[in-house]
C-alpha cells in the first residue's frame, strides 16, 4: 500500500500548483509545491495535530517513497508518525510490543514505509485535508494565502 | 552528420506588385550575376515596395508549398488615379547554390486559371515541379515554421514563441542531427508519443490485415471473434478521440483551439506591454514604483517558499509534543546495529590491520570480534529505524519561532505589495485616458478567461495523449488498464477509454493475442519491439538535443544586444512553444520586439550549428525597437555568426546602420519611373552613393509594408 491521496485533495492542490505534475498549471503567483507528496504531508500533519483520522478507501496512489521538499525530513516524519501510531495503540509507555510494531510500520526499503505506516498516514492525510477544505473551500489559489491559513489552523484551537 | 550548404545567388520578380520585371543582382545580357556567397547582403527597399512579399515568396521557394492566398501578389497598376491589380501571371524565382550546385526554383502564379506551379532548373536539366536535392527537400519541404526561423520578419518573430515548439525542433533535429533515415523506417511520433508511418507501418498494416481478418472458413473461435470485435471498437473510439463526436471535441479540435488561444494570448500580452510602456512606465515616478512592485513580488514569493519549508519540517510544527516524541524514541534506542548491515561491517573490520580506535589488531582481537560480534547486532532492527532513532537523539529542541517569523514576513510583504499595487493603479488611472484604462481592464479580463481556457485545454489534451500512466492512475483516468496493469479485452470498457496511449496498448495486446493464436505471433512481437526500442532511442536523443539547442540558443541570445542588456535571461524550447525566463522564476509573459527578433537569430543559429549546416539568414525590417548601440552589437554578432545573411531594410534602418555595412554588399531597389503597363518601375542598383542617399518618405524603424 503506497501513499494515497483523494481526487478532491489533488484538485485542491493542483489549483494552487504542483511542479511535479505533468501539466504544472496551477494559478498561484506566490510559488508552488514541489510534489503532491508535500501537499500530502502538510495535510497529514494537520490530521495528526488535530486528531482527524479518516480512512479513504480507493484513493489513488501518489507515490510509494518520500519525495519532494519533504524528503529531507524523512526520518523526522517517520519518527513523528510512528509515535502517533504507538499512541493510537496505547504503547507509548509500554515496555513490550513496540519492537514488533516497528516491523509492521517501517520498511527496509530506502525511503519507504510498511503497510501500517502507509495506512496510518493516509488516514491522517485524508482527515487533515477535510479540515483544510472545510476552512478554505474551493477557491484558494495562492500558496501564500494557503500557508498563512494553514499556519493559523496548525497553531489555533 | 548531415551536410547542407545553401546560398542565395539571385532573386527575380516578374509582375509582382510593384515590380514589372526585376533581377537582383542585375543581368549582364543573358548572364546571371550572383550575390556574394559569404557576408552580408543589404537590400535597401523603401516601404511599400514589397519586402514582406519577397520574404513570403522566398519562404515558398524553400518549402515547396504554394501559398493559399496569391491574389495580393498580383501586379499593381494605376489608371486615372485608381489602383487596380492585373490578372497577368506572376513569377518569382530564386537561384540557390545547394551543396555547390546551382538550382533555380521558380514559382509561377496563374491568377486567371489558378494553375500555380513550381519549376526547377538544376544540373540535371529543367523539370516541372519543386525538385531541389534530397537533403534540402528533407530539411524544408512543407516546414514553414522551420523556414520562418531563417527567413523572418518582426511579425513572425513575435509569433515564434508558440510556433517554436517541441515538434518544430524535433523535425529540425531529425534532419540536421543526421538520423532522418531511422525515421524513414519507424515513422513520425504521433500526438500520443507513439510512432506511426514509415516503412515499418506498411509491414504493420499488412500484418494487421492478416491478423485482424476473420478466418474465411469460419474456423475462428469465440475468443478470436471477441478480440476482433474489441479491435473494431478500438478503431471507432480512436477516431472519436481524435476527431471528436457531438459536443465532445477531439484532439485535433483541441489542438487548433489551443493554438488560437495561445496566439491571442501573445496578442494580449503584447498590447498590455505596449500600454504599460506607453502609458505606465513613461510617467514620472512610475518606474521606481514599478521596480518596487517587481521586487516585492519576488520577495513575496521567496518568503512564501521559506514559510513552506519551515512548515514541512516536523521539528517546527510538533513543538508542543516534541519532547515526548523524542523521549519515546530515545527510550527504544539501544546501542546495537541492524544485523543486515552490521554483520558485514564487523567481519570486514576484523580483516583490517588497525582497529577504528587506532590499536593494531592481533589474532585474539580478531577472534573476539568474529565470535562476539553478534551480541552487538539486532536481527530485527531495520536500518531506517536505526537512522530515525539516531536523528531524534540529536534533535533536542523544538519551537515554532521559524514558522512565526516566516509567516509574519509573508503577511507584511503581501500587505506592502498590495499597498504599492493600489498606488500604481491609482497613478495609472489618473494619468491615462478612460479609453486606455477600459481597454486595459477588458484585456486583463479576457486574459483571465483565456488563462483558464488554456489550462483546461492543456489538461484535456494531457488526459487524451499522455503516456504517463502513473499520473493517469492518480487522476483515476486509467480506464482500460485493469488493476494488474493488463489492457482490457472488453468492448464495454474500451468504449469508455479516454486516453489514446491506453487505446494503443489495448490494440497492441489484442493484435498480439490474435497473432499468438495464429501463425504470425513472433513476427508481430518482433516488429513492435523493434519499433519501440528504436522509437525510445530517438526520442531520448531528441530530448537531449533539444536541451542542447536551448542552452546554445540562450548563450547566443545573451551575446546579442536586446537580451544581453538584461541579466539572467534564458530561453527554453518546451512542448508547447518557447518560453523566456528571467533567472529561475516563472516564464516571462512577453519579451520586447527586439528580443523576439534576436531570439529568432539565436534559435536558427543553434539549429545550424547542430548539424554543421550553413543556411543563409534572411530578415525583413529587423531593427524594430533597436537603437544605435544595439545595432552595433547586433552587427558584430550576426556578421560573425552567419556565412551569408540577407537583410531587407528600409531607408530608416539603413540610416541606423551608419557605416557598419559599408564593407558588405549593399544595393537599392528603387523606383525610377512608371512602367508602360501603368505600374511602378523599379531598378536594382549597386551604386553605393545611391545606397547612402536614398530616402523613403514612409520609412520608419518599424517597417510597414
Amino acid at each position: 500500500m503506497p501513499f494515497s491521496f483523494s481526487h478532491d485533495a489533488r484538485k485542491f492542490f493542483n489549483r494552487i500548483g504542483v511542479k511535479a505534475t505533468p501539466a504544472n498549471d496551477g494559478a498561484s503567483k506566490t510559488g508552488k509545491l514541489d510534489t503532491m507528496f508535500d501537499a500530502y504531508w502538510l495535510c497529514a500533519q494537520i490530521g495528526i495535530q488535530k486528531d482527524s483520522f479518516q480512512p479513504e478507501e480507493g484513493a489513488p496512489m501518489i507515490v510509494n517513497k518520500f519525495v519532494g521538499a519533504s524528503a529531507k525530513y524523512m526520518h523526522k516524519i517517520r519518527g513523528v508518525a510512528f509515535y502517533q501510531y504507538c499512541k493510537r495503540k496505547g504503547l507509548i509507555s509500554a515496555e513490550q510490543g513496540v519492537l514488533d510494531e516497528m516491523s509492521m510500520f517501517f520498511s527496509d526499503e530506502s525511503k519507504e514505509l510498511n503497510t501500517a505506516g502507509y495506512s496510518m498516514l493516509n488516514g491522517y492525510a485524508h482527515g487533515g485535508f477535510q479540515l483544510i477544505y472545510e476552512r478554505l473551500g474551493e477557491h484558494c489559489v495562492e500558496l501564500a494565502d494557503f500557508l498563512l491559513d494553514y499556519q493559523e489552523m496548525l497553531h489555533g484551537d | 552528420m548531415a551536410q547542407l550548404k545553401v546560398r542565395i545567388q539571385s532573386l527575380h520578380w516578374k509582375n509582382i506588385r510593384s515590380f514589372d520585371k526585376l533581377d537582383a543582382p542585375g543581368l549582364d545580357g543573358e548572364i546571371h550575376n550572383s550575390f556574394p556567397t559569404n557576408g552580408g547582403i543589404y537590400l535597401q527597399m523603401p516601404n511599400n515596395t514589397g519586402k514582406t512579399t519577397t520574404l513570403n515568396l522566398l519562404r515558398s521557394v524553400f518549402t515547396g508549398k504554394i501559398p493559399e492566398e496569391t491574389n495580393e501578389w498580383r501586379r499593381i497598376v494605376v489608371a486615372e488615379n485608381t489602383e487596380s491589380m492585373l490578372n497577368d501571371s506572376s513569377e518569382f524565382s530564386a537561384r540557390l547554390l545547394i551543396n555547390d550546385e546551382s538550382f533555380r526554383i521558380k514559382l509561377l502564379l496563374d491568377h486567371e486559371g489558378g494553375d500555380h506551379r513550381f519549376f526547377t532548373a538544376g544540373p540535371r536539366g529543367d523539370q516541372q515541379g519543386w525538385h531541389p536535392p534530397p537533403s534540402f527537400r528533407r530539411a524544408f519541404e512543407g516546414r514553414r515554421e522551420l523556414v520562418e526561423l531563417f527567413i523572418f520578419d518582426a511579425e513572425t518573430a513575435r509569433e515564434m514563441k508558440t510556433k517554436t515548439n517541441r515538434n518544430l525542433l524535433s523535425s529540425a533535429i531529425r534532419e540536421f542531427g543526421g538520423y532522418s533515415q531511422i525515421h524513414d523506417m519507424i515513422g513520425e511520433m504521433n500526438s500520443t508519443g507513439g510512432f506511426e508511418g514509415g516503412r515499418l507501418e506498411t509491414i504493420k498494416s499488412e500484418l494487421e490485415d492478416e491478423i485482424g481478418s476473420l478466418n474465411d472458413e469460419g474456423e475462428d473461435s469465440g475468443r478470436q471473434q471477441s478480440w476482433n470485435n474489441c479491435l473494431n471498437a478500438v478503431r471507432r473510439v480512436r477516431s472519436e478521440l481524435f476527431d471528436g463526436i457531438q459536443a465532445r471535441p477531439g484532439v485535433t479540435q483541441m489542438q487548433e483551439s489551443l493554438e488560437k488561444s495561445n496566439s491571442r494570448m501573445v496578442e494580449i500580452d503584447t498590447r498590455l506591454s505596449e500600454i504599460e510602456t506607453d502609458y505606465g512606465r513613461t510617467l514620472d515616478n512610475v518606474q521606481p514604483l514599478q521596480d518596487t512592485i517587481d521586487n516585492l513580488k519576488t520577495k513575496y514569493r521567496t518568503e512564501t517558499e521559506k514559510l513552506l519549508e519551515s512548515l514541512l519540517d516536523p521539528i517546527n510544527t510538533f513543538d508542543s509534543s516534541w519532547h515526548e516524541i523524542r523521549d519515546f524514541h530515545c527510550r527504544h534506542q539501544d546501542a546495537n546495529l541492524p544485523a543486515d548491515v552490521g554483520k558485514g561491517w564487523l567481519l570486514k573490520l576484523a580483516e583490517e590491520d588497525i582497529c577504528i580506535c587506532g590499536t593494531p589488531f592481533d589474532d585474539e582481537m580478531r577472534l573476539h570480534i568474529i565470535e562476539h560480534g553478534d551480541q552487538h547486532l539486532d536481527r530485527q532492527k531495520m536500518v531506517s529505524v536505526s537512522e530515525m532513532q539516531s536523528e531524534f537523539k540529536n534533535l533536542e529542541h523544538s519551537n515554532r519561532d521559524s514558522i512565526i517569523t516566516a509567516s509574519d514576513l509573508v503577511t507584511r510583504t503581501g500587505n506592502h505589495l498590495g499597498e504599492k499595487t493600489t498606488e500604481y493603479e491609482t497613478l495609472f488611472l489618473t494619468e491615462s485616458s478612460d479609453e486606455i484604462a477600459e481597454e486595459r481592464d477588458n484585456l486583463n479580463r479576457e486574459k483571465f478567461d483565456l488563462t483558464i481556457k488554456i489550462r483546461d485545454l492543456k489538461h484535456f489534451l494531457e488526459v487524451r495523449t499522455t503516456n504517463n500512466m502513473e499520473w493517469l492512475r492518480g487522476e483515476g483516468l486509467d480506464t482500460g488498464i485493469n488493476s494488474t496493469g493488463q489492457p482490457t479485452t472488453s468492448v464495454g470498457t474500451i468504449q469508455t477509454v479516454e486516453n489514446l496511449n491506453i487505446l494503443e496498448r489495448i490494440e497492441s495486446n489484442l493484435l498480439g493475442l490474435l497473432a499468438g493464436s495464429r501463425e504470425e505471433g513472433d513476427i508481430w512481437k518482433g516488429l513492435l519491439l523493434a519499433r519501440s526500442v528504436l522509437g525510445m532511442a530517438v526520442t531520448k536523443l531528441n530530448d537531449e538535443l533539444r536541451r542542447d539547442i536551448s542552452n546554445e540558443a540562450t548563450s547566443i541570445w545573451r551575446s546579442m544586444p536586446a537580451a544581453g542588456s538584461e541579466r539572467n535571461l534564458r530561453l527554453q524550447i518546451e512542448d508547447d512553444g518557447m518560453s523566456f525566463y528571467r533567472g529561475a522564476g516563472d516564464p516571462m509573459k512577453a519579451v520586447s520586439g527586439a528580443q523576439s527578433v534576436s531570439a529568432c537569430y539565436s534559435i536558427a543559429l543553434a539549429i545550424s550549428r547542430l548539424g554543421h549546416i550553413s543556411i543563409p539568414s534572411v530578415s525583413d525590417t529587423p531593427f524594430a525597437g533597436f537603437d544605435q548601440a544595439m545595432v552595433t552589437k547586433w552587427y558584430e554578432t550576426i556578421s560573425g555568426s552567419w556565412d551569408q545573411y540577407m537583410l531587407l531594410i528600409n531607408t530608416a534602418e539603413k540610416k541606423l546602420l551608419g557605416n557598419l555595412c559599408h564593407e558588405d554588399y549593399c544595393a537599392s531597389l528603387h523606383q525610377t519611373d512608371m512602367s508602360s503597363d501603368g505600374g511602378r518601375k523599379f531598378i536594382f542598383d549597386t551604386d553605393f552613393d545611391l545606397f547612402k542617399s536614398l530616402l523613403g518618405s514612409n520609412d520608419t524603424l518599424g517597417g510597414d509594408d
